[in-house]
C-alpha cells in the first residue's frame, strides 16, 4: 500500500510519496514561519520531521523541484543538507539521496535564497556524477557540461527525457510507475525562462494487488503547458497517459491552468484541457493545493471560477466531495494533512480524526514553562 | 425523512425534549467530528435517537454497495444500556456483523465484538463515532470479519437450545428421535436428547415437551440468513432460500411418528444445520447452526400443515393432498444453538487438537487420584478404568473432587459415573471397585484392564500395590505419583514406554537420593499433623488444605499428558514453596539395574552401586577395600535391592590379601539414611574387593564371613548377603538366609 500525503501549506505545494517498498519522495517544499494565530497552515518543517522520525529515518529518498517559484522551494536551505556548501551541513538537516530537478533549474541564472541554493546543489550534483536526476535535455544543457570539462556523454544516464519513465521504479520495483510528461527539452532552448511551462509534470502509476491506480501531478502547469502536453501525447500515441484517478491540480486553483479566461462563474476549458479531464474515472478525486476556495471573485489563485469546473467534473465521476482543497480539509478553521492510500480497490481517501494520544505523541510539545 | 430512500424510524422530537445524557454529548461530539453531521432527533417507543449523515471512507471502488454518505441512527433505550446503531438507508448492503432483525427493519450494526459493559468506561462520543466510522469503511471493502472468526451473525436472543453436535451428525434418524427437555423458563434454556425409537426412557419422556427435526443445507459461502423470521410463513420462505422444502420435511416428520397420542402434545423445534464455505465453491470450514421453536403443539401444527386433520375430537392423518394455511399467524422463536459438551469439545477448550484417545487404568480415587483423574477428564484426555475399594466418607470431601452427592458410594465408581455424564459418553470411564493387591491381579476384569492400557497410574500410596504392579508383566508404563508426609512434596516415578527401569527399582533410587542429596533430607522428616474423622484408632486423616492437593493434581495432570508417549523413565520431585507460593521441580538420577539369581533370592543391583564397588576396589589398589551395602529387602518376593555402599569406615584394615570392615560411625550413618529415608533405605550386607588378578570367588574366610553374617541377620529373619567384587564386571553375591539349604557359591 502506498501513501500519498499532500499538506495544507496555503497556496504552496508539497506533497510526500510513501512506497510500498518503504521509499520516501518528496515533491517540492514550501517552509514559511507560522507567526499569526489565525494562520491555519500546517508547519512543514515539523510536519516532516515528525514523519520521518516515526519511521526512524533523517533522510528522502528523492526529492523533486517541480520548478523554481518561492512557493514551491521556500526554505529548503534551512532544512536540507546540500552537499555544496558546509554551511548547508548539520546533524538536525534533512538528507536527500537523489534530488531532482528539471534542467531550466540548473541552468537559470538570477535566482535567489532557496532557489538559488538548490540550483547551487543541483549543479554541484551533477557535476559529481551522482545523487541527481534531472529532466530534459536541452542543448544548453551540454554546453553548459562542456564548458566545465564534463563530457555530457558521461552524464546521460542522470538525465530522462518526457514520454519516459523515471529509472528505479517500475511495477516490481515500488509498484509504481512515474511517466515524465514535462519538461520538453526543446521547449527550453533559448534565454527566456518560462518556469510554469517548464515544470515537472508526471503521471504516477500505482499498482496494489493487479489494480492500477493513476495519479497526474500537475505543478504548476497552465494551459498552455497542457495543452502542449496533450498535444504531444496524443501525436505519440500514448493517450492512457492522461488517465487519471486523482488529480493533483496545478497552480493552486487558478483558470489560468484551465483556459485564458476566467469565465463568469464556471471556467470553460480549452479543447485540450477538456480532453485531460474527460479522462478520469469512476469516483476520481481531484485535490487542489491551495487556501480555501472564495465566495467572491479574486485576482489570486484559488479562483472560484475554477472550483466551479473541477467540482462539476467530480460531480460527474460520482461525488462533488471528491473535489478536496488541502486548506479546507477536514475543516477550513484546522486543516489536517490529505492523506490518500492505494488499495486493491482503487484510492483511498483518508478521513480519519488524526489527534489524541496518537498524534501528540508524534510531535514535540509546544513550549512550557 | 425521504421515505422511499429511508426506513422510517419514530417521530421527529427536538433537543429540548431530549432526555439522554448521552445523545446530548453526541451532539456536540458530532459537531466537532467533521464527517458527521446532524439531520434530526426522534423518538421511537422507549430509545430516542440521533439521526446523523455519516461521510464513509471508500475506495474508488468498493466492493459492498456503501455510499459515500450514510444515514445512521443512534439510539439510546436510557442511559445504561449499549447504543443500538441503524442504517437507514432501504437498500443499505447486507453485511457481516448486522444483528438480525425484522425484514424491512433498518439494518442493525453489530459494532461491539465485546461486552459493551467492558468498553463502556472507554467509549467517549468521539470514539463511538470513529467506530460507526471505521465499521462502514471496513463494510465497503469487506474487511469486517478478521479471517479467524467465525460467521454467525449474531442473534439477539437469550433463549438457548443445548445440543450435541456429533450426535446429530451420527446417529441415523430412524433408529433415534430427539426429544428436548425444558431445563429453565426466563431466560428459555432447552435440552436436546437422543433416545432410541424402539425403547424410549421413560424418566426422558416424562419431562420432555418438544420434539427436534433437524434439517441441513446446501454448503453456502455469504450470510444464509439475513432477517429474522417472525412466523412459519417467513421461515419456509427463508429455508427455501435455501433449497429446503420445509413443509415437506415436517409433514413427513408427524407422518413418521410412533406414539402419536402422546406426541401430538409436544411442540416442534426446527434445527437447521447451515454449512459454510469461506470462499465461493471453497471447502466447507464449518457450519452456521439455527433453532426456532414452533409456537403449536404438532397435532395443531400438522393441522395447519394440511397432513393431519381433526376428526371427532382427535387429530388423525388427513389422507388427501396436503395444503398449508394461516402459516403467517404461527409464530415462531428463535433459539441460541449451544453446544453440550463432548469429549471433542472438552479437547478444544483445552487447546488440545486431536490426540489419540489413551487407555489409563488408574488405582486410587482417593484425594490426589480423584483429582488428577477429573483433570484429565475435563480436558478430553483419557479413557478410564478406575479401581479402588473405598466408600466416600463425609470427611473425605475436604479434599476429595467428588461432591457430596456421592457419600457412602464406592469411589471408583462414583468418579467413573461422573466422567460419563461430564463427557456425554458411555464408555468415558468404566470402575472396579476392588482392591488391587497380588492376589485380584489373577481376576479376569482386573487383568484385562491392565493388559489393555497405555498407561497404569498409581495413586494408591500402597505399597503393595506398587510392589505388585512392579513384579507384573503388563507392558504399559506404571506411574506412581504420592504426597510427602507434609504435603509439600509431590513425586512422581515413571517407567516410560518400554519399562526399561523398572518402578521398584526406581523407588531404591529415590530412597538413594534422598539419602545423598541434603536438600532432600525434609522429604520424610516433616510430618503434618493427623486428626481424628471418627472413632476408632485407625481413623485419623492428615492435615492437609485442599489448594495443596489441587496443586499438585494439577502438576500431575500435566505430567501425565505429557508424558502420555513417552519412553523416558523419571523420578520427578515438585516441593510446594509455602514462602513464596511457587513450585520447584527436581529430576532425580537413574540407573540402570541388573538382576542376579542366587540361591533362590534375586538381588537387583543398581548400576549405582556397581560403579562405586569397581571404582572403590580401582583405587585402593593393590589393598583390598570394601564396606556396606544400603538397600531393600522384600521378603515375600524374596528379592534384594541394592541401591548403593557406604564405603570403609575409618578404622577398617586393607591389606592386599585381607580386609577388614570397621564400625567407627557406622552405625550411626546407617541409621540416619534409614530415618531420612522414612525406612527405605536400610543395612542389606557387606562388600569387599579382592585384590587384581583374583576373581569374585569366595574364599575360605569369605565363607566363615558370611556364616556369621547369616547367623546375625538371622535374628531378624533376614538374609545374610556378602558382595565379591574380584576381576569381573559383575560381583559375586552370598545370600542365604538362615535355616534354608545354601547352594554353593564359586569357590576360591
Amino acid at each position: 500500500m502506498a501513501k500519498l500525503t499532500f499538506f495544507p501549506i496555503g497556496n504552496a505545494d508539497s506533497t510526500l510519496i510513501h512506497l510500498n517498498d518503504g521509499r520516501l519522495i518528496l515533491q517540492d517544499f514550501c517552509n514559511r514561519p507560522i507567526t499569526e494565530d489565525h494562520d491555519t497552515r500546517v508547519q512543514l518543517d515539523e510536519e516532516l520531521r515528525g514523519y520521518l522520525a516515526k519511521q526512524n529515518r533523517q533522510d528522502f529518498d528523492a526529492v523533486a523541484f517541480t520548478h523554481a517559484d518561492s512557493d514551491h522551494v521556500d526554505g529548503a536551505e534551512d532544512f536540507f543538507w546540500f552537499d555544496h556548501a558546509a554551511k548547508y551541513q548539520d546533524d538536525d538537516r534533512i538528507l536527500i539521496s537523489e534530488l531532482w530537478v528539471p534542467a531550466c533549474f540548473i541552468l537559470e541564472a538570477g535566482l535567489k535564497s532557496s532557489a538559488r541554493a538548490i540550483r547551487q546543489e543541483a549543479r554541484f550534483r551533477f557535476t559529481q556524477g551522482s545523487g541527481i536526476r534531472i529532466f530534459g535535455n536541452p542543448d544548453s544543457l551540454s554546453t553548459w557540461l562542456q564548458d566545465r570539462g564534463i563530457d555530457p556523454a558521461s552524464r546521460s544516464h542522470l538525465i530522462t527525457h518526457a514520454g519516459t519513465c523515471v529509472p528505479g521504479f517500475s511495477r516490481s520495483l515500488g509498484q509504481v510507475e512515474i511517466f515524465i510528461h514535462s519538461p520538453f527539452s526543446f521547449q527550453m532552448e533559448g534565454e527566456t525562462v518560462d518556469r510554469n511551462g517548464n515544470s515537472l509534470v508526471a503521471q504516477w502509476t500505482f499498482v496494489e494487488d493487479g489494480y492500477e491506480m493513476r495519479c497526474i501531478m500537475g505543478a504548476d502547469a497552465e494551459y498552455q503547458a497542457w495543452t502542449d502536453i496533450v498535444y504531444i501525447t496524443n501525436r505519440e500515441q500514448n493517450c492512457r497517459r492522461l488517465d487519471w484517478d486523482l488529480f493533483h491540480i496545478s497552480h493552486h486553483c487558478s483558470y489560468t491552468a484551465l483556459a485564458l479566461q476566467k469565465g463568469e462563474d464556471e471556467t470553460t476549458p480549452i479543447l485540450e484541457v477538456q480532453q485531460l479531464f474527460s479522462q478520469g474515472n469512476e469516483n476520481s478525486l481531484l485535490i487542489s493545493p491551495s487556501l480555501p476556495i472564495p465566495n467572491e471573485d479574486t485576482d489570486q489563485p484559488p479562483h472560484r471560477q475554477a472550483a466551479a469546473f473541477y467540482r462539476q467534473v467530480a460531480e460527474e465521476y460520482g461525488d462533488v466531495k471528491n473535489f478536496v482543497v488541502t486548506m479546507e480539509e477536514p475543516t477550513p478553521d484546522n486543516p489536517k494533512p490529505i492523506v490518500v492510500e492505494t488499495s486493491r480497490n482503487g484510492f483511498v481517501r483518508q478521513r480519519r480524526l488524526q489527534g489524541g494520544a496518537a498524534s501528540v505523541t508524534s510531535r514535540p510539545s509546544p513550549r512550557l514553562g | 425523512m425521504e421515505s422511499d430512500l429511508f426506513c422510517e424510524w419514530g417521530e421527529i422530537t427536538c433537543q429540548g425534549e431530549l432526555a439522554s445524557l448521552r445523545l446530548r454529548q453526541l451532539i456536540l461530539a458530532v459537531a466537532r467530528y467533521p464527517y458527521t453531521s446532524l439531520v434530526e432527533i426522534r423518538r421511537h417507543n422507549d430509545m430516542e435517537g440521533l439521526v446523523i449523515d455519516c461521510e464513509v471512507e471508500l475506495p474508488q471502488n468498493p466492493p459492498v454497495p456503501i455510499q459515500p454518505t450514510e444515514r445512521i441512527v443512534i439510539a439510546y433505550n436510557g442511559d445504561n444500556a449499549p447504543p443500538s446503531v441503524f442504517a437507514l438507508r432501504r437498500s443499505f448492503p447486507e453485511t457481516l456483523h448486522q444483528n438480525l432483525t425484522p425484514l424491512g427493519g433498518p439494518k442493525s450494526l453489530c459494532l461491539f465484538e465485546e461486552p459493551y459493559i467492558e468498553l463502556q468506561a472507554q467509549l467517549t462520543p468521539a470514539r463511538l463515532l470513529q467506530r460507526i466510522s471505521e465499521w462502514l469503511r471496513r463494510a465497503g471493502t469487506e474487511e469486517l470479519h478478521l479471517a479467524e472468526q467465525p460467521l454467525e451473525p449474531l442473534l439477539l436472543t437469550m433463549d438457548r437450545i443445548i445440543f450435541d453436535r456429533e450426535a446429530l451428525k451420527t446417529l441415523h434418524k430412524q433408529e433415534t428421535l430427539t426429544v428436548v427437555i425444558p431445563l429453565a423458563e426466563k431466560p428459555l434454556l432447552l435440552h436436546a436428547l437422543q433416545i432410541p425409537v424402539s425403547h424410549p426412557q421413560k424418566d426422558i419422556l416424562e419431562q420432555a415437551s418438544y420434539l427436534m427435526l433437524s434439517l441441513t443445507a446446501r454448503p453456502w459461502h455469504s450470510r444464509s440468513i439475513s432477517h429474522q423470521p417472525q412466523n412459519l410463513q417467513q421461515l419456509v420462505q427463508l429455508l427455501q432460500n435455501l433449497d429446503i422444502k420445509a413443509e415437506d420435511a415436517i409433514r413427513l416428520f408427524i407422518k413418521g411418528l410412533a406414539n402419536w397420542e402422546l406426541f401430538q402434545k409436544y411442540k416442534l423445534i426446527l434445527m437447521l444445520e447451515l454449512p459454510k464455505t469461506r470462499t465461493e465453491n471453497g471447502p466447507v470450514e464449518n457450519s452456521e447452526w439455527w433453532a426456532f421453536l414452533i409456537h403449536l403443539t404438532l397435532g395443531e401444527l400438522g393441522v395447519k400443515l394440511g397432513c393431519m386433520a381433526k376428526q371427532d375430537g382427535r387429530v388423525v392423518q388427513f389422507l388427501g393432498k396436503a395444503q398449508s394455511q394461516d402459516l403467517d399467524s404461527v409464530s415462531v422463536l428463535p433459539l441460541r444453538p449451544t453446544y453440550a459438551l463432548s469429549r471433542t469439545l472438552a479437547q478444544q477448550m483445552a487447546g488440545i487438537g486431536g490426540i489419540e484417545d489413551a487407555h489409563i487404568l488408574t488405582i486410587g480415587a482417593g484425594a490426589l487420584g480423584s483429582q488428577v483423574v477429573l483433570n484429565l477428564a475435563r480436558q478430553g484426555v483419557g479413557m478410564w478404568t478406575i479401581v479402588d475399594p473405598d466408600q466416600l466418607l463425609p470427611h473425605n470431601l475436604v479434599r476429595h473432587g467428588l461432591w457430596p452427592f456421592w457419600i457412602g458410594q464406592n469411589k471408583a465408581d462414583a468418579l467413573a459415573a461422573e466422567i460419563r455424564q461430564l463427557l456425554n459418553e458411555s464408555n468415558a470411564a468404566r470402575s472396579l471397585s476392588a482392591s488391587l493387591c497380588a492376589d485380584s491381579l489373577s481376576s479376569s476384569t482386573i487383568d484385562e484392564a491392565l493388559a489393555s492400557s497405555d498407561l497404569i497410574l498409581d495413586l494408591s500410596t500402597s505399597r503393595a500395590v506398587s510392589a505388585a504392579l512392579a513384579n507384573s508383566e503388563y507392558c504399559a508404563p506404571r506411574l506412581t505419583a504420592f504426597m510427602s508426609s507434609s504435603g509439600l512434596h509431590l513425586i512422581a516415578l515413571f517407567e516410560g514406554q518400554g519399562r526399561s527401569i523398572r518402578l521398584d527399582d526406581l523407588e531404591v533410587q529415590l530412597a538413594v537420593s534422598i539419602a545423598e542429596m541434603p536438600e532432600l533430607s525434609q522429604i520424610h522428616q516433616q510430618q503434618a499433623g493427623t486428626r481424628p474423622y471418627a472413632g476408632s484408632c485407625r481413623d485419623a486423616s492428615v492435615q492437609l488444605p485442599q489448594d495443596i492437593v489441587a496443586l499438585h493434581a494439577g502438576v500431575m495432570s500435566q505430567f501425565v499428558r505429557a508424558n502420555l508417549r513417552s519412553t523416558e523413565p523419571s523420578i520427578n520431585i515438585w516441593e510446594w514453596s509455602q514462602t513464596e507460593l511457587s513450585m520447584s521441580h527436581r529430576q532425580l538420577p537413574i540407573h540402570l539395574v541388573t538382576s542376579i539369581v542366587s540361591n533362590g533370592w534375586t538381588v537387583r543391583l543398581s548400576s549405582y552401586a556397581q560403579c562405586q564397588m569397581r571404582d572403590h576396589r580401582q583405587n585402593q589398589l593393590p589393598n583390598e577395600t570394601g564396606g556396606v551395602l544400603l538397600g531393600k529387602i522384600d521378603y515375600d518376593l524374596r528379592t534384594v535391592y541394592v541401591g548403593t555402599m557406604l564405603s570403609s569406615p575409618q578404622d577398617s584394615c586393607e591389606w592386599p590379601t585381607t580386609y577388614v570392615r570397621g564400625a567407627a560411625g557406622l552405625y550411626q550413618r546407617v541409621e540416619t539414611i534409614k530415618s531420612v529415608t522414612g525406612g527405605e533405605l536400610y543395612y542389606v550386607g557387606e562388600w569387599h574387593s579382592h585384590p587384581k588378578g583374583v576373581s569374585n570367588a569366595a574364599s575360605r574366610d569369605d565363607r566363615k564371613a558370611h556364616q556369621w553374617l547369616v547367623h546375625e541377620m538371622g535374628i531378624d529373619g533376614l538374609p545374610g548377603i556378602i558382595a565379591i567384587q574380584g576381576d569381573e564386571p559383575t560381583p559375586n553375591i552370598l545370600i542365604a538366609l538362615v535355616d534354608e539349604d545354601e547352594q554353593t557359591g564359586g569357590d576360591e
